[in-house]
Parts: structure tokens; C-alpha cells; sequence
């Protein structure tokens, strides 16, 4: 009788009930620091892992296969991170996501700062499609095309992903026929097998992305607040507040907009605030200067005028 | 170039006027092109090269700096506007992708941007094609902006919004958006289709991207696209190029053509003395053997044999007998293609200690082929060809790559390698200027232009002198081969060689750009001053001190003169001086 009620035998485990309230680390205090920077900082331990994993010879790909989930965690945190800020410090975003429900229990217990957060817990932001339809959405950003290839990619690493998730790295036929039938069929129910060198080009995939998004959002948001505010010519006026072109007078409201974006990691940091800052009123004043649109270049190069 | 004769001395001879306005003319993208024909060499290599160009199939144009590749393409280009039967030419130059290199180091969608700039250039080139057939006479009311659907203006906007790095209006977005490899060739077929012409072929000029391997795979996915059943892309690079990308076998996807004239030729003579008949006349006031002898230390390039005849007729002025003039002109000669050689350490930093002991065994290999001439002095034979013993190359990529560096700069010609017993030989010959410059011809004490000529007509030896890797080079050194990384910029950690990311820091390991680094470069010291240029460009209050702020001037000239005793012609070897600095640099 026992026999067959037991066909796996197992002691019984010590902790009876799990606290899962004891997982998680309250004495945390979220450090001030842009979504990219933050990004940066946890792509960064995660590269560690396997990177002296390898150094030391230790590195297994069961280690890559549970780094890779890390990583496109890291990305799906960045734009999470960058849609709340944005929602909370951008009139624009704010607006757009004013008719948006949160659920009743995010409501009543999320603190203000942290509530845009709960707009997005049914959403995946490990989707390219998903983050397209976002930035579009909430932000009125249009992906350009030159960043689709980088997009593509993304969507390539998310789609892995779910096999990483739900079937310990082994590829699925959905996924299969996402990633490209023709080349994956003869790899459908193989493993995951990823060697340090792949796990790189992933790392590096995922950060030209998003260094690029992030790029791209803080030139259009900023073109916008001056585009679509009371001095600029769209018709529809999202900002009511003007750049008075001074940097004492616009320091606070352009330091915000800076903050959200701006990286202080090494290497590669952005501009100091100031030089944006003159280079966005360099902008500004070429936009004002063309009555009805502005070119951008006048005259191809040449090296050297040799008249 | 030498201008010393302007050394403290404030107004130009007529020659050296003239001078100035050679420089410009010998490298065939400022001539004209109503002077090509006339100018063109066309020996029986010369022709199959050309057919190459304007018959169908893709090809690679393989040679080094200055032999021609960009002449031939031109003269291609003129042939396929005069002859119906022959195919649109479209000719697009490359030499300006240097401008892009920066965002690599920047922008993560810099591969889209390139791509973009690649066909807003064919289709510039394109447009400029139809303007060529138009003014041919060819009776066609075309309208060129309805039948390539891109209006030229715009495309040269967008290409220039791209080279300044400045972000592109709306319409130049759109503009953008538009330019893919699809349309770009319905609208070739289209334009070969209006024009009567059956094919297209797409001269693609410098397309070697010396500075962005990332860049040069990306082209060749382009090529490989562009390529059809009826446009046939030609592309020219310099040879020892290996880095077409994981998609593109060369070799496979296009023919290579070597358009570098090989010394060991049975008509080596003969193919130079001919192009040098025709491009520069004044080689006949050299005297015969000199001439002759000139032509082999060219080794292969018609730009290095007017180099070498110019500066001999200059030398030969100051110098009381012909072999001084001689010695002087090859010793400056070789100086020049070694200090060219060498940028190649500021080309590809990660390559700088490997260029280095490239160096080194080319000195070995001139030696060992002045040893084995030495015995040759009183045969019938002579000796240009080493042979190394593949087993020391093969599975080296360091010792592959040093050779591949040496051929880049044209500073060995490899020729398929040979067996001999059991053991594979690759075989290459080097330099023949250096080889000269080592006495290799001459007996003891004695220098005789007319006995080195005809030592150099001899048959070569049966066998090359055979050496081993690691008789040329000492075992330290060999074994000391290893690329130049910098430390990550982050925590100063040495990189691991292929690495991405920094294993100490988990930092992304960047490097930086050589096109931002080379524009910092103070403007008195772009080689090719005179100390006097110098001096006064470097004390001047008014001038830009670095290169690239030199270049973003909007009329140069203008600025130069401003300097006390710089007119127009000082003015125009001072640009020249920095646009050579910039060719040799980022071409």
C-alpha cells in the first residue's frame, strides 16, 4: 500500500509554510539614478557571472541559459523603469496615460511614485511589439526605421526567452516558427546551449537597444516640449510651460528631462548637463529661425575646399 | 610629396607651381574625364581588366594604393556612355565613408545609417550617370527626378546630413525610409531600361573601408543583395582583405581581378613604360636604364613610377651624377611606402605591434633575396622570389595577418605558393624598391643602372630561396605576437582578446574612434610641411590648430591666406598636404 502511494520518496522539507515576506530585502533604498543607468549597473553584475565564471573555467551553459533570463529581465526593467518615469515627469505621457485603469489593489496601496508601474503588470515588455506600441501609446514616440533591425533582434532574444521560461530551454514550435521555420525545424525540442561568446552578442544586442530607445526618446520628448509648447507651431499644445533660453531660469525643468535619461556609468557618460542643455537651445533656435521646416543639411561635405 | 625647396624662401618657382598642380592630377579621381581615353594605357592586361568592368558578373577590383583601380573604373565609365552595346555604368565613390566611422562608436542603429548612405550614394551615382549619357548628346527627354523617383538635391542632403552626423529633417527621414535595396534596383533596371541598355554594372570605387571592417561586411551584404541577372556589381579593394563578413565568400559571389601588375611579368616592361608613354611624357627626359629601372622599383603601380620619375627629374637637378639622383630618389621613395606602411599601426591600432614586426621581416626577406641575387651577379638567372615554409603560417593568425598587412600596403606581392618535396611554400616577392635600395643588383663598389636592368630582364631562378618563419624571425618574437587592446575604459582591466564585455567590471569594452582621434592631430604636424609652413601654422593666431577644424572650414584657402606671405599656390600644398594626410589615413 505504501509502496504505491510512494513511487518518488522524498523527506518532508523543514520550512513547512515559505515566507515569502522574508525574500525580499525592506531595507532597501532605491538609489537616484536614471532607468539606463540602472540598466547598465545589472547588465553589468549579470555579465560578471559568467564572464569569470569562464575565467575560472566554471562556466556551464545551464549557467548561460539562466544569465540570459537575467538579461532580458535587465531590459524589460529599463522600460518599465522609463515609462513610469516618463508618465510621472512628462505632461505629454501623463496625459496620455490619464484615461488608463490601474487595478483597484495597485490604487489603495502603491505609492504615488510607483504607481504608472502598476499600468503595465499585465504587460510583458520582453515583446519588441509590445515596447513598439508603448512608446507609440504612451509616449506618441513612431520608431524610425533605422532602429527595426535592433528591434528585430530584440524580438529574437524574447522569443527565446519564453523557451527558457516555460520549457527549460528547449525550443517550442511557436517559437520555432517566430524565430524562422526554415532554420529552426531541424532544432525543435533541442536545448538551449549557449557559450559565453553568444551570450556577449545578446548582452550587446540588448544594450544598442536600448541605448538607442533611450536616445531616441529623450531628442523626441525634448524636441516636443518646445515643438508642442505654447511657442512651438504644432497645433496641439501639450506643454504649457515655455524655455525661457536661459539656463538659470530652464536649469530645473531641463535637469529633470536630463535626469530621466542621462548615464553617469563608464564608460561612454553622457554630456555634462549644460552642453545638452545648449545643444537642445541650439535646436530650438534653428526651429524658430525655419518659418515652415527645417532642413537639416544644406550642402554635402567635401574634405577640403581646395578653390 | 617634398616641397623643401620651400624652406624659408618665400615665392614658388614655376616648377614647383607645377608640381602643386600634378599632385592633383595624378590620382585619377581629380582628373578629368574627357582625359581618359587619351591617357589610358590600354595593354592587353589593361583590356581584360576593363572587360571585367563592363561585362556582367560580379567582380573584385584587387590592388593596392595607386594602381589604378579608380583610373580603370573611370575609363570603364567612359567606355559604357560611348558604346550602346555596352551596359549602364553607374560609379559610385566610397572614399568618404570615413565620415561614418564615429557613429559606429556612437549610435547603435549606425549599420541602418551606413546601409541608408550606400544607396543614397548609388542612386546619386545614378543620377550623375544619366546626366553623363544626357550630355553625350544622347537625344532623350528624360526626366530624371519621375524616372529615379528620388530628387538628386535631396539624396546629397541626406548623404551630407549623414557625414556631419546631423539629425535628419522630416523630409529627409522620409526620404530615407524610402532608399531600400529593392527599390534602388527596380529603379536601376528601370534607368537601364530607358537608357536602351540591357545591363547595369555598378562601379563601386574605395571600397576597402580600411578603418570599419564592421562597415566593409556590411557593404558586402549590400553587393551581395544588389547583385542580379542583370546588374553586376564591381567593387575595387586593396588586396590582403579578409574581412568581407560571415555571409560573403570572395571567391565564390564575384571574381577577383588582380589589377596590380605583377614585376615577375614577362611584360612587365613594356605594360609600365606604356602607361608611363601616356600619362606622363616627361618620363622620357630620364635616361633609358634609369627610366627602366624606375619602372620595376614602381613594382605594379603606375602613381609610384610617376612618383619615382618626378622626383628623379627633381634630384637629377641637384644631385652632380645620375646615380646619386637615383640612390636619393629610391631612398625617399622607400622611406615614403614604409612610413605608409606603418600608418597602418594608427589605421588598426589592435594591429600596431604585429605592423611593427612586419616591418622587421620584410627586412629579412629583402636580405635574403639580396643574398641569393649576390650569387646570381655573374648567371643568367635572377632571384625575386621567397619562399616560406607554410607549416610556420598555416594555424598562425598572427604570422597570416602580418603577411596580409605587408600585401594591404603593397609592400609584398604573393603569388600562389608552390611544393617542394614534401613541404608547402608560400611565395611572395617584396618590394622591389626596398631590394634596390639593399644594392641587389650591383657588383661590389659599382652601380650600373644598365646592369640591374638587365639583371632584372633575366628568367626567374627555378626554386625561390626557400626560408623558414622562424629563420626570419627569432622565436621571442614570434612567439611575443599578440594584438594591441587597449584596457577597459572602465576599470583598466587588459581585455581578453574577442571579449565584449570587461570580465572585472561586466562593462562594455569600447574603442575609440581612429576618425575623431586623426581630427585631432595639430595642423602643423600633418607630414608633407615644410618647417617654414610649420612654424607659421603653428604661431598663427587665426588658423584652426588641429585637422579637424581645419576641415570644417568653409573656405580653407581663404583662411591660409591670411597668414602673411601664403597666397593662392602656398595656400592650395597646404590643402594638399592635409588632403594627402586624409587619404592616406582614412582611404
Amino acid at each position: 500500500m505504501s509502496l504505491l502511494e510512494t513511487i518518488t520518496p522524498f523527506p518532508a522539507p523543514t520550512a513547512t509554510k515559505l515566507d515569502t515576506a522574508k525574500w525580499f530585502d525592506a531595507t532597501h533604498v532605491p538609489i537616484v539614478e536614471s532607468p539606463i543607468d540602472e540598466f547598465r549597473r545589472n547588465l553589468a553584475e549579470i555579465n560578471k557571472l559568467y564572464l569569470q565564471a569562464e575565467q575560472r573555467s566554471d562556466y556551464v551553459p545551464m549557467l548561460g541559459s539562466l544569465v540570459y533570463l537575467g538579461m532580458v529581465s535587465a531590459a524589460e526593467g529599463y522600460f518599465r523603469s522609463l515609462l513610469r518615469r516618463l508618465i510621472r515627469q512628462d505632461t505629454a505621457c501623463e496625459a496620455n496615460a490619464a484615461t488608463r485603469t490601474v487595478t483597484y489593489g495597485a490604487a489603495i496601496h502603491h505609492e504615488p511614485a510607483l504607481l504608472p508601474e502598476s499600468l503595465f503588470e499585465g504587460v510583458s515588455l520582453a515583446s519588441a511589439k509590445n515596447v513598439f506600441s508603448e512608446l507609440r501609446s504612451l509616449c506618441g514616440i513612431q520608431v524610425p526605421d533605422s532602429l527595426q533591425q535592433l528591434f528585430q533582434n530584440f524580438e529574437a532574444i524574447s522569443q527565446v526567452r519564453h523557451c527558457g521560461i516555460h520549457r527549460f530551454g528547449k525550443l517550442g514550435s511557436q517559437q520555432a516558427l517566430r524565430l524562422g521555420i526554415d532554420l529552426h525545424k531541424p532544432l525543435l525540442e533541442k536545448p538551449l546551449a549557449l557559450q559565453v561568446k553568444q551570450l556577449q552578442e545578446i548582452a550587446d544586442a540588448l544594450q544598442a537597444l536600448i541605448h538607442a530607445v533611450n536616445s531616441l526618446c529623450f531628442f523626441e520628448i525634448l524636441k516636443r516640449t518646445h515643438m508642442a509648447g505654447p511657442t512651438g507651431r504644432e497645433k496641439e499644445k501639450l506643454y504649457q510651460e515655455a524655455w525661457q533660453q536661459d539656463w538659470e531660469a530652464d536649469k530645473v525643468r531641463f535637469t529633470m528631462y536630463y535626469d530621466i535619461f542621462a548615464s553617469t556609468s563608464k564608460p561612454d557618460p553622457s554630456a555634462p548637463v549644460k552642453d545638452v542643455y545648449d545643444a537642445f537651445m541650439a535646436f530650438v533656435n534653428n526651429y524658430d529661425l525655419a518659418p515652415k521646416k527645417s532642413k537639416a543639411a544644406v550642402s554635402p561635405a567635401a574634405p577640403v575646399n581646395t578653390a | 610629396m617634398s616641397t623643401s625647396a620651400l624652406d624659408g624662401a618665400p615665392s614658388l618657382t614655376l616648377d614647383e607651381e607645377r608640381e602643386v598642380e600634378q599632385q592633383y592630377e595624378e590620382r585619377a579621381d581629380h582628373l578629368e574625364l574627357a582625359a581618359f581615353p587619351s591617357r589610358t594605357a590600354l595593354t592587353n592586361d589593361a583590356e581584360e581588366w576593363i572587360r571585367s568592368l563592363t561585362g556582367s558578373g560580379a567582380k573584385l577590383l584587387v590592388g593596392p594604393r595607386g594602381c589604378g583601380k579608380t583610373h580603370l573604373m573611370r575609363f570603364a565609365f567612359t567606355q559604357c556612355i560611348a558604346n550602346p552595346d555596352l551596359p549602364l555604368a553607374v560609379y559610385i565613390n566610397l572614399n568618404r565613408y570615413y565620415t561614418l566611422e564615429p557613429l559606429l562608436r556612437r549610435r547603435p542603429e549606425a549599420m541602418s545609417m551606413f546601409y541608408v548612405w550606400v544607396l543614397a550614394n548609388v542612386m546619386v551615382g545614378c543620377h550623375e550617370s544619366i546626366g553623363a549619357f544626357k550630355a553625350q548628346g544622347l537625344d532623350l527627354e528624360i526626366d530624371i527626378d519621375a524616372l529615379l523617383e528620388f530628387n538628386e538635391t535631396e539624396l546629397r542632403d541626406l548623404i551630407g546630413a549623414y557625414e556631419k552626423n546631423q539629425p535628419l529633417s522630416a523630409e529627409l527621414d522620409e526620404v530615407a525610409s524610402r532608399l531600400t535595396i529593392d527599390r534602388v534596383k527596380q529603379l536601376l533596371l528601370r534607368s537601364s531600361d530607358t537608357l536602351g541598355r540591357r545591363r547595369i554594372v555598378l562601379l563601386l570605387d574605395d571600397a576597402a573601408l580600411t578603418l570599419t571592417p564592421e562597415y566593409l561586411s556590411h557593404f558586402f551584404d549590400i553587393y551581395r543583395a544588389l547583385k542580379s541577372a542583370r546588374i553586376a556589381p564591381k567593387a575595387s579593394v586593396y588586396p590582403g582583405t579578409t574581412e568581407y563578413g560571415p555571409n560573403f565568400h570572395a571567391g565564390h559571389e564575384a571574381d577577383t581581378i588582380f589589377v596590380w601588375k605583377r614585376v615577375t611579368d614577362q611584360d612587365y616592361l613594356p605594360f609600365m613604360l606604356d602607361i608611363g608613354a601616356k600619362r606622363f611624357p616627361d618620363m622620357f627626359s630620364v635616361p633609358e636604364d634609369i627610366r627602366e629601372l624606375l619602372a620595376y622599383c614602381a613594382f605594379g603601380v603606375p602613381r609610384a613610377f610617376m612618383t619615382l620619375v618626378r622626383s628623379y627629374l627633381k634630384n637629377a637637378k641637384r644631385h652632380g651624377t645620375a646615380q646619386s639622383a637615383f640612390n636619393v630618389t629610391i631612398d625617399e621613395f622607400l622611406d615614403d611606402r614604409v612610413r605608409e606602411y606603418l600608418t597602418l599601426k594608427d589605421k588598426k591600432p589592435q594591429f600596431s605591434s604585429i605592423v611593427s614586426v612586419g616591418k622587421q621581416l620584410l627586412d629579412k626577406m629583402v636580405e635574403a633575396v639580396y643574398e641569393a641575387n649576390q650569387l646570381l651577379l655573374e648567371s643568367t638567372t635572377r632571384q625575386l622570389y621567397i619562399g616560406i615554409d607554410a607549416s610556420g603560417i598555416n594555424d598562425k593568425p598572427y604570422v597570416q595577418r602580418m603577411l596580409l598587412l605587408l600585401q594591404e600596403a603593397g609592400m609584398v606581392y604573393a603569388v600562389s605558393g608552390v611544393s617542394h618535396g614534401d613541404r608547402d611554400y608560400v611565395r611572395l616577392v617584396p618590394h622591389l624598391a626596398a631590394v634596390q635600395a639593399r644594392r641587389a643588383f650591383a657588383k661590389k663598389g659599382g652601380f650600373s643602372a644598365r646592369f640591374a636592368v638587365e639583371m632584372l630582364s633575366r628568367p626567374d631562378e627555378k626554386h625561390p630561396v626557400r626560408r623558414s618563419m622562424s629563420t626570419l624571425l627569432d622565436s621571442p618574437t614570434l612567439e611575443a605576437l599578440c594584438l594591441d587592446l587597449p584596457n577597459c575604459l572602465s576599470c583598466q582591466t587588459k581585455r581578453v582578446e574577442g571579449a565584449k564585455y570587461c570580465f572585472n567590471c561586466g562593462e562594455k569594452l569600447t574603442d575609440e574612434s581612429t576618425y575623431d582621434r586623426l581630427m585631432l592631430t595639430r595642423l602643423a604636424d600633418v607630414p608633407g610641411l615644410t618647417p617654414w609652413q610649420r612654424e607659421k601654422l603653428s604661431s598663427s593666431d587665426t588658423l584652426p590648430q588641429t585637422v579637424g577644424e581645419f576641415i570644417a572650414l568653409q573656405d580653407p584657402g581663404t583662411t591660409l591666406r591670411t597668414i602673411h606671405r601664403v597666397g593662392q599656390v602656398r595656400a592650395k600644398t597646404i590643402i594638399g598636404a592635409v588632403q594627402a594626410f586624409l587619404d592616406e589615413y582614412l582611404s
